[in-house]
């Protein structure tokens, strides 16, 4: 069509043409004849001076044809040849560009999605999540999950709360498939799903007569992920699953969009979300006990209420839920937004991330901005003399906001190639608590807002130089000036954003070379245990299965088969590995100790096998670990700290003590190095080791060491437990390094940010002192040309003007450590076994900034001092 | 704009010395080339004609703008005048040409 219109509107043309051309020629016949000449000869030499009218034709065509894509193609083939000219010009800017795109990228679309966007629920602003607070215990625990009683109470009197609904984590070990598995289940109300706005894929959700109070609640949802991992069998709906040794008929499967609430303020640490749902249908003994509070509550308030409504009008509830209660406990509820809770205090540091990351973006652009100033000035001869053969200034201020686009457009390329890929590193990197992680990817949406930065920092940066180039003065240029048109910003305003980023970089730096050091420390800790190649995983028996007799027995035949895997050369079990979190504190006493219980030192309390010591590298400083002889008597081997709060100036082994409160004496065999049980920058815990058999855990994690990877045990394992246990599910599949790699999760996450940051901040630093320093000398080049031609020797030169240019760099410098050290107190949280003020750390991020700032000062003075004189000698 | 580019000193030339003759007031194509005879026959020496091509470019760039009218002998042609943008940019190149013939001034003397 296009096509069709451009061919009349051609011939409409060429018509037009041939009138004019006729015209034209019988104007100028007229004019020779009105002289005297003949006619026909008058005719004949207006023709003649007329001259090849095919030929004016199809020039005067090939004008009058409107072509702004070509216009466009031209300018950008232009832009690219002049991009490619300077390659390492264009490579630093596409580099600088695409990191700091990267990054924002990169941060936006995980704060976007954890932070900025509504949670994926219908209506989700009016969400809310409803909990008690009991106010004598607001000191221990401020916030309580609900009553079941006291959420049938809100749900049946609080108007403004709209749909309530209710739920509570469980897990539940299925048996009857290939081998025992722990799942995830969470029990819901009827309303929950459909309020959430959760669909049936197969079959149907739960009917409010299923979550009555008493009712036979045997039906469960399958979510979409346990549903695929079961085979993604299209006809479930109406199989049963065998739970916890009882069945359960499948009656429905959730659409693969929905994501469950997962949050740690709602009863579970976030994790890859519940496997399977059946209804709530309180027992008439849930309803009923005063004490309980399991159950996390999420509303839907009422058109119009505000959570200051509901919350007052659960007020007045609870007030009498108090009177009823017998006065002892004063109730009340708090209201609070969904979205905050799922968010949690994961927001605030990542909004403030994210405008870290506009700052480094809008450095980058400035920077940018001066490199292309430097740029254009080498080429103000180029220009002025295309200004002078009649170049337009829109063009030239087209052709530079052209080239910055082009820039631009592939630095943004490489920022979204860089984001994809520091993203996937990201969130592998990211601990378990980063709200909403499952929902983190790029989509168009964060594409959409990075393609518009870029456009942004493309015209942003371009702006300053295309204005400047427009005011080439020809003449200026052609005599051998500095031919850069308007003079550049004053020097002092471009030394002082030297210094400022110099500044902020040393800042930046130094913050990431403290955590690096903490990093270093953490993971050169004695962790008082050998992280070798050992499997751990968990055993879950279920509660009162058999007698201890029965269950050491079946230990010992376990431990006996394990380690008779070719390839296995230890196994052992405990009730609680290290770093995992204390476990079963309970208070130790010496034998007569005079102190109350109140007063008595408290202790981790683990149960092991003999094999334990040796298996996970636990070195015994004196005395022996227990073994198959002690079995029958009570011994006891206690942490070098342990044994030290017990006796401090004394020698435990030969003494008795009493390992927990209800518990008889036993004497110290062994001292054991110090483990952490809480987490990785804990202090050493206090830790009391028995042997299994005196009482055999319910959870125990079994520990078996193998030569090679402990992975490929795994098979042989699975096995051998098939046969001794196979009832109890296998779960949390782990190696002693992984153990390690979890526990320092968090800290590895937070170093790999600031190592991205850190590392883009002095790249970009780098640039941007490079490229003011290139833009200034250009200005000077006469300045310099001249003093070389007056004798000065380049050499030193060079180095005066390299010292010049450090000036600022080194003020920034020292500002910067002064930032740093003042910054100490916010970094102190952070950091682990090193103080704020490092010297070592502050003194290399010092060298490495100041190596860094001189290499880029160098490099432009070094081309400025011995490229200059010959063209001014030349006369250029 | 595209030709913009490839302008060489003396396309600038002719479209200066055309924005120049129709500064004068709406002239048609025999008429500027009239003008154009006195002032510098060169430009014109590969014919008239040449005259059109550059007429299609200034209208296209929206600098003239053209229509048949009846010229004072009773014949049909089509007369071009200047816009407000081709005052414009006649005003910007006068002073870039003289800016020129000033630097070629310079770079003469200098050499001298």
């Amino acid at each position: 069509m296009k096509r069709l219109i451009g061919l009349f509107r051609r011939r409409a043309t060429s018509h037009r043409l041939t009138e004019e051309f006729e015209a034209h020629i019988a104007m100028e016949a007229e004019h020779l004849r009105r002289s005297g000449m003949d006619p026909v000869e008058a005719d004949r030499i207006a023709r003649v001076r007329f001259g090849g009218r095919a030929g004016f034709r199809a020039e005067a065509l090939d004008e009058a044809r409107s072509r702004p894509v070509e216009d466009l193609a031209q300018d950008i083939r232009y832009g690219v040849r002049t991009l490619l000219r300077t390659p390492r010009f264009t490579a630093v800017a596409i580099a600088t560009l695409a990191l700091g795109i990267g990054s924002a990228t990169v941060f936006f679309s995980v704060a976007d999605h954890v932070v900025i966007r509504a949670l994926p629920y219908p209506d989700a602003g009016r969400l809310v999540v409803i909990r008690e607070v009991i106010e004598e215990f607001t000191d221990k625990y401020p916030v309580l999950p609900a009553n079941a009683g006291h959420f049938l109470e809100w749900r049946r009197r609080c108007a403004s709360c709209g749909e309530l609904g209710a739920f509570r984590h469980l897990s539940v070990t299925m048996t009857g498939t290939a081998d025992p598995e722990q799942l995830r289940l969470v029990r819901v109300s009827a309303n929950l799903l459909p309020m959430l706005g959760a669909r049936a894929a197969l079959g149907r959700l739960f009917l409010a007569d299923e979550d009555r109070t008493g009712a036979d609640d045997r039906g469960v949802v399958l979510g979409d992920r346990f549903w695929r991992r079961l085979g993604a069998d299209p006809a479930i709906v109406g199989r049963t699953l065998t739970l916890d040794g009882a069945p359960w008929l499948v009656v429905g499967v959730l659409a693969g969009d929905f994501v469950f609430p997962n949050t740690r303020a709602l009863g579970e640490p976030v994790g890859s979300g519940p496997d399977l749902f059946r209804p709530l249908a309180f027992k008439d003994w849930e309803t009923t006990t005063a004490g309980e509070f399991s159950y996390s509550v999420i509303g839907r308030l009422a058109p119009g209420a505000a959570t200051a409504r509901a919350e007052s009008e659960l007020a007045g509830i609870a007030r009498e839920l108090t009177r009823t209660g017998g006065g002892r406990l004063t109730f009340k509820a708090t209201v609070s937004r969904l979205q905050h809770q799922v968010v949690g205090s994961a927001g605030k540091p990542l909004l403030l991330l994210l405008g870290a990351v506009a700052v480094v973006l809008l450095i980058v652009a400035i920077n940018l901005a001066h490199l292309l100033l430097a740029q254009n000035l080498a080429r103000g001869r180029e220009w002025a003399v295309r200004v002078a053969v009649g170049a337009a200034r829109g063009r030239l201020v087209r052709q530079t906001l052209t080239e910055s686009l082009l820039l631009a457009a592939a630095g943004g390329a490489g920022g979204i190639l860089l984001a994809t890929w520091g993203l996937r590193a990201l969130l592998r990197a990211a601990p378990a608590d980063l709200p909403r992680q499952t929902e983190i990817h790029l989509d168009l949406r964060v594409l959409v807002v990075s393609l518009l930065v870029t456009m942004l920092v493309g015209l942003g940066f371009g702006a300053l130089p295309a204005y400047r180039s427009s005011a080439v003065d020809p003449a200026d240029a052609l005599r051998g000036g500095p031919g850069g048109g308007r003079p550049g910003r004053t020097r002092s305003g471009r030394s002082l954003f030297v210094s400022v980023q110099s500044a902020l970089t040393v800042v930046l730096l130094s913050a990431t070379g403290l955590l690096i050091t903490s990093f270093v420390r953490l993971t050169n800790l004695e962790l008082g245990f050998v992280a070798g190649p050992v499997l751990a995983l968990d055993l879950p028996f279920a509660t009162g299965d058999q007698s201890h007799a029965q269950r050491a027995t079946l230990f010992d035949d376990m431990l006996g088969r394990l380690r008779a895997i070719p390839g296995v050369t230890d196994a052992a079990l405990t009730s609680a590995l290290p770093l995992e979190g204390e476990s079963q504190l309970d208070f130790m006493a010496r034998e007569h100790d005079p102190r109350r219980l109140g007063e008595l030192p408290l202790a981790n309390i683990l149960y092991a096998s003999p094999g334990y010591f040796t298996t996970t590298g636990t070195p015994l400083r004196r005395g022996r670990p227990f073994d198959a002889a002690d079995r029958g008597k009570r011994v006891v081997v206690l942490s070098e700290q342990a044994a030290a709060t017990l006796w401090p100036n004394e020698e435990p082994l030969g003494k008795r003590m009493m390992p927990g409160s209800n518990d008889s004496l036993a004497e110290v065999i062994g001292i054991a190095a110090d483990v952490r049980m809480a987490g990785i920058e804990q202090p050493a815990s206090t830790v009391v080791y028995l042997p299994y058999w005196s009482r055999p855990p319910q959870n125990v994690t079994l520990v078996i060491k193998s030569g090679g990877r402990p992975e490929a045990m795994l098979p042989a394992v699975r096995a051998v437990l098939r046969s001794a246990t196979p009832t109890v599910p296998v779960t949390r599949v782990r190696t002693l390094p992984g153990v390690v790699a979890t526990a320092t999760a968090g800290r590895r996450f937070q170093l790999l940010v600031f190592l991205a940051f850190g590392g883009s901040a002095i790249v970009i630093a780098a640039v941007g002192i490079y490229g003011i320093v290139a833009h200034s000398l250009a200005e000077r080049r006469k300045e310099i040309g001249l003093r070389l031609a007056l004798g000065a020797s380049p050499v030193s030169l060079q180095r005066t003007i390299t010292v010049e240019a450090l000036t600022p760099v080194m003020i920034g410098l020292v500002a910067g450590l002064a930032g740093a050290l003042a910054m100490g107190k916010v970094l102190a949280s952070m950091l682990f076994e090193v103080s704020p003020g490092d010297p070592v750390t502050l003194m290399t991020v010092a060298a490495v900034v100041l190596l860094v700032g001189l290499a880029a000062c160098w490099m432009p003075a070094h081309r400025a001092t011995r490229g200059a004189l010959l063209p001014i000698l030349r006369g250029d | 704009m595209a030709a913009e580019s490839r302008l060489d000193v003396l396309q600038g030339t002719l479209d200066l010395l055309v924005l120049k003759i129709l500064h004068l007031g709406p002239m048609h194509g025999w008429g500027i080339a009239d003008r154009l005879r006195w002032g510098s026959e060169e430009v014109l020496q590969i014919g008239q004609g040449s005259l059109y091509p550059a007429l299609y470019r200034l209208e296209r760039q929206g600098l003239v703008r053209s229509g048949w009218e009846t010229s004072d002998n009773n014949r049909r042609a089509r007369y071009y005048s200047l816009t407000a943008k081709g005052k414009q940019r006649l005003t910007a190149e006068r002073e870039a040409w003289q800016r020129m013939s000033r630097a070629v001034d310079l770079v003469l003397r200098m050499s001298v």
